[in-house]
C-alpha cells in the first residue's frame, strides 16, 4: 500500500468535521493545524470516538491512540500527523512480516 | 450523642478540623487545603444567611461548571442549612429554566463561566432572584439590566465572618434535588433527604476503607448524583478530590497517573473509550486501589481489561437510581469466579447493601419464584423522600406492595438471581428508558418534545447504535412527507440536553404497525440496522 500523507488524513478530517458541523448547525469559518474540535463543542467523548472509527474505515487500520497526547488528541494538526505516520508504519510492518 | 445529629455537611466540617492543612480539592489547577475550602464555604454560607428572603423551599441553586465556585457552593449551602440544587450551564437554558422554576427556589450561586450564560437564563425566568457570584467584584453591569433581582458580588461576601454552627434542618430535610428525564417531557426532580445520604455514607465509606491519603477522582457532573458520591465519600475522610476537566475525561490516562489517583470512579463508556484509544494496556494504572464502575451496564470484557490495567485495583459494579439515593448494590470483581457469573456479557449487579432489601416482582407487584425475572422493587434507609411536589408520579412509583408493610421503590429494570452465587444480573428495562452515556432517558421525553416543536404526531424514537446496555444516542423516525428537519432539529437541540439530542432524523409516509395497531417500534429499529 502506498503511504499516506498527514494532508490527506487531514484533509479527510475536515470534510468530517464539516459534516458534523453542518449537522449540529455550528458555524466555523476554517479548520486550520490547530483547530481543536473539542474546545469548539463540535465532538464530545463519544462524538471522539466517531471520529477514530471513520478514520479507521477509511485507512483501513485499527488506531492505537495511546501515544498522542491528551492536549493534542483533538487538535486537527497533531491528530492528522499522528495517524498519517502511524499508518504508514502500520503499512510499512506488514510489509516486512512478508 | 454524636450520630444523632450527624449530616451530610458533618464529614467535611470534622475532616476540616482533623486535617485543616491538607488538600481537599484539586481542580482546573487549583489546590484548595480544607481549611481554604472550608472558609470559601463559610462565606457563602454567610451571604446566605444574611440575605435569604425566605421562599419556604430550604433549597438554594448552584449554576457553575465544575468549578472552586461549585464544590464551595454545595458546601456554604449545606452549612447555611439548605438542600442544594444543581443546574448545569452546559444543558439548555430552557432546561436550567425548567429546573429553577419547579425547584421553586429563588437563591442561585453563579460561577464566573457560568456568567457568560446568565442573560440568556434570566431572560427566561419571571421570578424574582437572589444571584450571588463569588468570582465577580463588580455586578453593576448585570444589576442595571436586570433591575427586578438582587445581585450580590466578591464585595458582599467578607472573610471569616462566619462560624459554623449546627444547620437547623433534620434528617428528613432535603439534602439535594436532582433532575432525571420524565417521560411526559418534562424533568422530574428527586428529593433526597439527609438521612438517605448518610445511611449511604455509613455503608460505603468503610467498605472501601477511605483514608486521608486517598486522591480520589470526580468524573460525575454535579446534576448527576454519583458526584454527590465523589465530593462527600471524599470529605468525610479527609482525602482529596481530584476533578478532571471534560478533556481530561476524553483520554484520562495522564490525569490519572500524573495526579496519582487512587480511587477512580466513572461510567463503565469512560472504560469502553479508555479500551479505543488504547490506554487500558496491562499495568498502565498500578497506583489505583479501587476503582468503581456505576451508571450504566458493565460489559464483562471492560471490567476484564480495566482489571490488567489496574492490577492493584479492586473493581466493584455499583447500581442504584437516584430515587434510592447514589447506589444501593454492589458487586466486587473476581477474575476466578465473575466470568461464569455474567449474563450476555454484562457483569452482576450483585447484592444489595447491608441496609437495604430487594424483591422481584411481577406486574401485579407479586413477588415472582426465585430465579424467575422480574421487575426490582427496592426498600430500605435510601428510599428517597419521592418527586418534588409531584404526589401522583411520587405515589405510582413509591409502593407499598401487596403482603408488605414498607415502601418500596419501583426502579423498572428487569433482574434476575442468577443460578450460581445468588447475585442480581441486570437484564433490561420494563419501559422505553435506556441510558445514554450513564444518563437516564426516557425516550417518552424525547417524543414528546419532538412533537410538539415539530406538530407531527407520528414521533418514535429509538436507542441507537445499540451498546451492551444501553445506547449511544438516540435517533428519530417523523411519520411526514416532507418538512424541514433543520428547523425542529434546532429547536430540539436548544431543548435537550446534549446526551438527549437525536443524533439524525428519518422522515417516512407511513409507520408500520404491531398487531395491536401501535407503532412497531422494533420494525423502526430494523430499518436503522440497514
Amino acid at each position: 500500500m502506498a503511504s499516506i500523507s498527514q494532508v490527506e488524513v487531514k484533509d479527510f478530517l475536515v470534510d468530517y468535521l464539516l459534516k458534523i458541523a453542518q449537522e449540529k448547525s455550528i458555524e466555523i469559518k476554517t479548520i486550520d493545524d490547530d483547530f481543536d474540535m473539542f474546545a469548539v463543542g463540535l465532538i464530545d467523548s463519544l462524538g471522539m470516538l466517531e471520529v477514530i472509527t471513520a478514520l479507521e474505515d477509511k485507512f483501513s487500520v485499527e488506531l492505537d491512540m495511546a501515544s498522542l497526547d491528551a492536549e493534542l488528541l483533538t487538535v486537527v494538526g497533531p491528530l492528522s500527523s499522528y495517524v498519517a505516520s502511524y499508518v504508514n508504519k502500520q503499512n510499512q510492518e506488514a510489509k516486512n512480516t512478508y | 450523642m454524636e450520630e444523632v445529629s450527624r449530616f451530610l455537611i458533618s464529614g467535611f466540617i470534622n475532616s476540616s478540623e482533623r486535617y485543616t492543612n491538607n488538600i481537599a480539592l484539586e481542580v482546573e489547577g487549583i489546590k484548595l487545603s480544607y481549611g481554604q475550602l472550608r472558609e470559601k464555604a463559610e462565606s457563602i454560607a454567610s451571604v446566605l444567611r444574611l440575605h435569604e428572603e425566605g421562599d419556604g423551599t430550604g433549597l438554594s441553586a448552584i449554576f457553575a461548571y465544575r468549578s472552586v465556585t461549585a464544590f464551595a457552593g454545595v458546601l456554604g449551602i449545606l452549612i447555611h442549612g439548605h438542600g442544594y440544587v444543581p443546574l448545569n450551564p452546559a444543558f439548555p437554558i430552557e432546561r436550567n429554566a425548567l429546573m429553577l422554576q419547579s425547584s421553586g427556589c429563588s437563591i442561585v450561586i453563579v460561577d464566573g463561566e457560568a456568567v457568560n450564560k446568565l442573560d440568556r437564563l434570566l431572560a427566561v425566568l419571571e421570578k424574582r432572584l437572589i444571584l450571588i457570584i463569588p468570582d465577580l467584584e463588580d455586578t453593576s453591569a448585570l444589576e442595571a439590566r436586570w433591575t427586578q433581582h438582587r445581585f450580590l458580588n466578591a464585595n458582599h461576601i467578607k472573610k471569616g465572618s462566619f462560624c459554623y454552627r449546627k444547620p437547623s434542618y433534620t434528617q428528613n430535610s432535603i439534602a439535594y434535588l436532582l433532575f432525571t428525564s420524565g417521560s411526559t417531557g418534562t424533568p422530574k426532580g428527586v428529593a433526597v433527604a439527609q438521612r438517605n445520604v448518610i445511611s449511604y455514607l455509613d455503608f460505603v465509606v468503610p467498605r472501601y476503607c477511605i483514608t486521608e491519603n486517598d486522591r480520589c477522582s470526580q468524573t460525575f457532573d454535579m446534576t448527576f448524583d454519583l458526584s454527590a458520591h465523589d465530593m462527600f465519600v471524599t470529605w468525610e475522610k479527609g482525602a482529596c478530590l481530584c476533578c478532571l476537566s471534560q478533556k481530561d475525561l476524553i483520554k484520562p490516562a495522564g490525569f490519572i497517573t500524573n495526579s496519582k489517583l487512587t480511587t477512580w470512579f466513572s461510567v463503565p463508556s469512560t472504560a469502553i473509550f479508555m479500551k479505543k484509544l488504547g490506554i487500558l494496556k496491562p499495568g498502565m494504572y498500578p497506583d489505583l486501589r479501587l476503582s468503581l464502575f456505576c451508571g450504566e451496564a458493565l460489559p464483562m470484557e471492560i471490567a476484564k481489561q480495566w482489571a490488567q490495567s489496574a492490577p492493584n485495583s479492586i473493581i466493584e459494579n455499583i447500581y442504584g437510581p437516584t430515587e434510592l439515593t447514589i447506589a444501593c448494590m454492589a458487586y466486587r470483581w473476581d477474575p476466578e469466579k465473575t466470568p461464569s457469573e455474567c449474563e450476555q456479557g454484562l457483569v452482576p449487579i450483585g447484592k444489595p447493601f447491608d441496609h437495604m432489601e430487594a424483591i422481584l416482582v411481577d406486574e401485579n407487584l407479586h413477588e415472582v419464584p426465585l430465579g424467575e425475572p422480574g421487575e426490582l422493587l427496592m426498600s430500605g434507609e435510601q428510599v428517597s423522600l419521592g418527586y418534588w411536589n409531584d404526589p401522583e408520579k411520587t405515589a405510582a412509583a413509591f409502593v407499598i406492595p401487596p403482603g408488605k408493610a414498607k415502601i418500596y421503590y419501583r426502579t423498572g429494570d428487569r433482574v434476575r438471581f442468577s443460578d450460581i452465587g445468588k447475585t442480581l444480573v441486570y437484564l433490561g428495562r420494563m419501559d422505553n428508558q435506556l441510558k445514554i452515556l450513564g444518563h437516564r432517558v426516557e425516550l417518552g421525553e424525547i417524543e414528546a418534545v419532538v412533537r410538539k416543536e415539530s406538530r407531527i404526531d407520528g414521533v418514535v424514537a429509538i436507542g441507537w447504535p445499540i451498546i451492551p446496555g444501553g445506547a449511544g444516542g438516540v435517533e428519530i423516525f417523523l411519520e411526514s412527507e416532507g418538512v424541514d428537519i433543520s428547523v425542529i432539529k434546532n429547536r430540539v437541540a436548544s431543548i435537550l440536553p446534549h446526551y438527549m439530542v437525536p443524533r439524525k432524523y428519518h422522515l417516512l409516509n407511513k409507520f408500520p404497525l404491531n398487531s395491536n395497531g401501535k407503532y412497531d417500534r422494533k420494525a423502526l429499529a430494523k430499518l436503522l440496522e440497514t
